[in-house]
């Protein structure tokens, strides 16, 4: 979270590089990670598409901290939709985890890390696209089920079902086949 | 596990907790997958590419940046372009230049796609809009009546133009509207005759359509007042095929000549105007007045209209086309009476010793012509030769002829003339012949002929006057 929040924002309006700067490293790994556990094709180009495009919309924002960052979650869900469709028009390939793992530390932890993000991505890729994108803007980018409805435009009693339908099905998969987290 | 259980398994997940990222007793296993989702996020992130570099080194302009932004949601994500700084650092001016030019030329070119969707969608529909009000106006103006002659031409040479070239390609034969009084076989209007004009006259400009009622002849015997009958059949006055055109080189004869066809064998072998003489006319111009004797076609004039022959307006009753198309009046109107009434006269003429007798045959049907004056008286000494009147009927229904005045010609001889025509009735009255016509001074001057012996009332003949005394 930006503790000047409005000050960088703008900033970014007016086209200060800096800010744009803060913005993207504030939002960045949410960003990645959401893309990663939605499967994208090319994550780091894909998240660099989603901060150019939102930077280059910023004049047209309005909004708080929390608008903000449902904005961003927004334009990054539709980036991703559109990859996959691009993808599908192209090859069909399986939901997989990014190739290139992001580093998370020691070697240690990276190894970790690898094995973790690869299970939860595999659990995610077995979840409808709807749960799997409720889960992932609930917990990965730490939206509010309001904000998550608005991202998905969805209903909110809608987004509620589904993280529940979302969460028993990822404890029956765990359950029944252990799957290593 | 049944729906009732699996239901109740959701409405038991503690979500909300354990999405907060709380650990929640009894649900280790979702736990642990909220927490290892959790920790995707907390992963080094992928380092910014080129645009995004360049972007945080210069910034961008806002304006710029805002109308990028349009292209950008719009057209989807910016292409890499900008070369990576020379020492792989942070992009500086000029990649943050290249962003914001490539930006900038998306939007041209987005602009430029959409002018020209515009521009080319206004031209089709202004071409089509354009394309067809022309086609609505020029059928408009060939075919709604009340629209004036020099609006109308040019309208229908275009349609008609048009419409062959339509069945050319579609090879098909356009059909003529049924009681189509203006469109020949082509679908286009009435045209004339193939030489002269549709009054027979060359040179004489064709008036009018109607049959019988304007004294247009030309039209009237192959067109306009035709049956469909007739011009079908190939054989008859309409057929335009049996019109010879060169035929009218000195109007003499130019009927006969000019019917080749058709109609030979109801004439006689194209003798239907047998009482041309030759000579008699020398420029075929029938409105000079040489066409005052014997002509078949006169008939329906009434010798007070009709002096010289002219068909002027106003000057011609109807029955233009008994003399014209016999079939149109349901019968030969011309019939051999025509010359027998010649015959006679010139007959009686001889027999008489001068008495011309004139009066032409006048048909009960057919309103034909009416035989030809008699011949001039002869006196004593030589024979004249001479026209006796003529009659037509109106149109061929039921009008007993009427005698024009008889003329006679010159004698051949002592220049006596006979005189002698037959004055019918134009309603088929029988009427005897009328009082003959006064024999041109000479020394055989013809007597008046009086009117003949009645022999209407349908018979074929007219009364027959006598001839002129043809003594002095």
């Amino acid at each position: 979270m930006l503790d000047r929040f409005d000050d960088v924002l703008a900033a970014a309006r007016t086209g200060h590089g800096e800010a744009f700067e803060s913005l993207y490293h504030d939002l960045v790994r949410p960003v990645a990670a959401y893309l990663r556990a939605r499967g994208a094709p090319d994550v780091e180009d894909l998240t660099n598409e989603v901060f150019l495009a939102v930077f280059t919309g910023l004049p047209r924002f309005r909004g708080d901290q929390a608008h903000f960052r449902s904005w961003v979650f927004t334009i990054a869900h539709r980036r991703v939709v559109d990859a996959w469709r691009r993808r599908a028009r192209t090859v069909a390939t399986e939901l997989v985890a990014d190739p290139d793992p992001p580093a998370c530390g020691s070697a240690e932890d990276d190894a970790l890390a690898l094995l973790a993000t690869e299970g939860v991505v595999a659990l995610l890729a077995r979840l409808t696209d709807d749960q799997r994108d409720v889960l992932s803007l609930r917990v990965v980018a730490d939206l509010t089920v309001e904000q998550t409805a608005a991202v998905l435009g969805k209903p909110v009693g809608a987004v509620k079902a589904l993280q529940r339908r979302g969460l028993a099905a990822v404890r029956r998969i765990i359950s029944r086949e252990g799957v290593p987290l | 596990m049944t729906r009732s259980d699996d239901d109740e398994d959701v409405r038991g997940i503690p979500d909300d907790r354990l999405l907060a990222g709380e650990a929640v007793p009894g649900e280790p296993e979702l736990t642990a997958f909220v927490a290892a989702l959790r920790a995707t996020a907390d992963c080094e992130p992928p380092a910014p590419d080129d645009r995004l570099r360049a972007l945080f080194a210069g910034g961008l302009v806002p304006a710029t940046a805002a109308r990028a932004d349009e292209d950008v949601i719009a057209a989807g994500p910016v292409a890499p372009s900008a070369a990576p700084g020379v020492d792989g650092g942070p992009a500086g001016a000029d990649e943050r230049g290249a962003v914001v030019d490539e930006l900038a030329a998306r939007r041209r070119v987005g602009l430029l796609r959409r002018a020209a969707a515009v521009v080319g969608t206004s031209v089709a529909l202004k071409v089509v809009i354009v394309t067809g009000a022309a086609a609505v106006g020029i059928v408009g103006a060939a075919t709604v009546p009340g629209v004036p002659d020099v609006v109308r031409a040019p309208a229908r040479a275009v349609l008609g133009v048009v419409l062959d070239e339509w069945h050319a390609v579609t090879d098909t034969t356009p059909a003529t509207p049924d009681g189509c009084g203006t469109c020949d076989g082509n679908g286009r209007p009435a045209g004339r005759p193939d030489s002269g004009t549709a009054d027979g006259s060359p040179g004489r400009p064709w008036s009018g359509e109607g049959p019988g009622t304007d004294g247009v002849r030309g039209v009237t015997w192959w067109h306009a007042g035709a049956p469909e009958a007739w011009r079908d059949a190939g054989t008859g006055a309409s057929d335009r095929s049996a019109w010879r055109t060169d035929a009218w080189s000195d109007g003499t004869d130019r009927y006969r000549d000019r019917w080749t066809g058709g109609l030979s064998g109801a004439y006689g072998g194209g003798d239907r105007f047998g009482t041309w003489t030759s000579g008699t006319t020398t420029d075929g111009r029938w409105t000079d007045g040489t066409w005052t004797d014997g002509t078949w076609n006169y008939g329906t004039w009434t010798g007070e209209t009709r002096t010289d022959g002219t068909p002027v307006d106003g000057t011609r009753t109807e029955g233009t086309q008994i003399g014209i198309d016999p079939r149109h009046s349901g019968g030969m109107p011309v019939r051999p009476g025509a010359t027998p009434g010649g015959t006679g006269g010139a007959t009686a003429g001889q027999r008489d010793g001068g008495a011309a007798a004139g009066g032409g045959a006048a048909a009960r049907r057919g309103g034909a012509a009416g035989g030809a004056g008699g011949s001039g008286g002869t006196g004593q000494s030589g024979s004249g030769q001479s026209a006796g009147g003529q009659g037509t009927g109106a149109d061929g229904q039921d009008a007993g002829g009427q005698g024009a005045a008889g003329q006679g010609a010159a004698g051949a001889s002592t220049g006596q003339r006979g005189g002698g025509g037959a004055a019918g009735s134009a309603d088929g009255t029988p009427v005897g012949g009328g009082a003959g016509g006064a024999g041109a001074a000479g020394r055989d001057a013809g007597g008046a002929g009086a009117g003949g012996a009645d022999a209407g009332g349908g018979s074929d003949r007219g009364g027959q006057g006598p001839g002129g005394d043809g003594r002095p």
